[in-house]
Formats: structure tokens, C-alpha cells, sequence
């Protein structure tokens, strides 16, 4: 599932619609944003009453994991068993996040071809994968943060094209509660 | 109602209506492109070549 997605708008206009600070630096539009690269990730102040956006390596490396390769096989947490999985579990409880997009993009299988498919959300607008995070201590002593984007069953317009989506929240309103640990 | 129980319910798929999607080039497949066409809506009658041959 939904291994490339975009990110068109500025830093500033995704800090303004969810809400956020920041100590980034401004970044460029993305239009195939892919695997192991950094992300744009926004979390919920511990205490404070604030949204931090910070970028995040795409691909959770579990704190506990030896091996970070496995990373690129995490860019996805199955919403329906992420509870239970060593990987994914203390996630979902306590370090959920949202990863802002305005586009993904899923592949169509039709015998050999393969079709990629853009996917948006009210017509273009930002919206938000629900994700994971962790962070994973390098032998080099670094603090190296990851993300993974939940998926789910798909909708009437996804079904057409592949056996999965991603885990799009209501802009409106449920993004406050629904990352708060 | 456990928290993890309560975030479950926002797990689901999101409302179709709001949703779109339309084909769009190969060039997805290449990270190294990165750019607007990446997402441009592809011509029906192309895709069906592509298929057909």
C-alpha cells in the first residue's frame, strides 16, 4: 500500500492548516515522496496544548530492533493488527501521529502492467495519514526518529485499484483526540 | 473504553465521497522524479494502449 505519496504545499501552509511550530527548515513541494526518506511528521506536545511538526525517517525501526533494514518493510502498519504486532504495539498506544499529504498513490495490477493511480482527498486539499512513530538509537549513539502510515480496508473509490489504503483522518475534527496519547 | 480502543474506531476507511483518484504516468515508479507531472491525470486513451500492447 501506498509506498509513494505527495506533499505539494509550502511548510507554512501546512503549519497553518494543522495548527503547528516548528523548528524545521522550510522544504520544497513533493510530488513523489518515497520510502526512507524524511517526512514531515506532527505530534501532540506530552503536556502542552501544541502540535510539533519535525521530520521523521519514512519506515519505523522499532526502539528495540538490531537490524534497522527492516525499516523499509515498515512504511506501513496494518490498522486491523497493529495492536498486537512487537513492532507496532507500544506505537498505537502512546507515539501516534499524523503525516500531512495532499495526494498518494497506489498501482493497479493488470496482467504484466502495472498503472499507477493518484489518489486526493476533497479535491487536492491537505489531509492526514494517521501514523506511528519511534525512535531508534544508531550504534553511533544518534537518536534516529521513524514513522509508519496505518492502513486499512479500502473504500469504493480505492477497491478498484489495490487491496488496501491508508488510514485517512477527518480533517474536521478527530485529529486532536485521535493523536493524543 | 481502553484509548487504544477509542483510536481504533477512527481506523476505518475513509468516506468515498470525499475521494478521487485517476491514473498518472510510469514516471511514479522513479524516485529521482519529483515534480508536478509526477500527479498530472494521465489520458484515458494512452493507458489503453499501453495495455493493449
Amino acid at each position: 500500500m501506498c509506498g509513494r505519496y505527495r506533499l505539494s504545499r509550502r511548510k507554512q501552509l501546512v503549519e497553518e492548516y494543522f495548527d503547528t511550530v516548528s523548528d524545521e527548515p522550510d522544504s520544497t513541494p513533493r510530488y513523489n515522496i518515497a520510502p526512507t526518506q524524511p517526512v514531515p511528521v506532527i505530534r501532540q506536545h506530552p503536556w502542552e496544548p501544541v502540535r510539533q511538526l519535525s521530520l521523521m525517517k519514512w519506515g519505523l525501526i522499532p526502539s528495540w530492533s538490531k537490524d534497522p533494514s527492516a525499516a523499509a518493510k515498515m512504511i506501513s502498519a496494518r490498522s486491523e493488527t497493529a495492536g498486537t504486532k512487537p513492532a507496532f504495539r507500544d506505537a498505537l498506544k502512546s507515539r501516534r501521529c499524523l503525516i500531512p499529504a495532499d495526494g498518494f498513490y497506489e498501482w493497479k495490477r493488470d496482467g504484466k502492467a502495472k498503472q499507477p493511480y493518484c489518489f486526493e482527498v476533497n479535491e487536492g486539499e491537505l489531509f492526514a495519514f494517521a501514523g506511528l512513530w519511534d525512535r531508534w538509537k544508531s550504534p553511533d549513539g544518534n537518536w534516529i526518529k521513524t514513522c509508519s502510515i496505518l492502513t486499512t480496508t479500502p473504500n469504493a473509490v480505492a477497491s478498484g485499484v489495490h487491496d488496501r489504503m491508508p488510514v485517512i483522518l477527518d480533517p474536521d475534527g478527530s485529529i486532536c483526540g485521535s493523536i493524543r496519547a | 473504553m481502553t484509548k487504544v480502543e477509542a483510536v481504533s474506531d477512527l481506523l476505518k476507511p475513509c468516506d468515498a465521497r470525499l475521494m478521487r483518484c485517476y491514473p498518472v504516468s510510469t514516471r511514479i515508479n522513479h524516485v529521482a522524479n519529483d515534480d508536478e507531472e509526477c500527479s498530472r491525470p494521465m489520458e484515458q486513451a494512452r493507458i489503453q494502449d499501453r495495455l493493449f500492447f
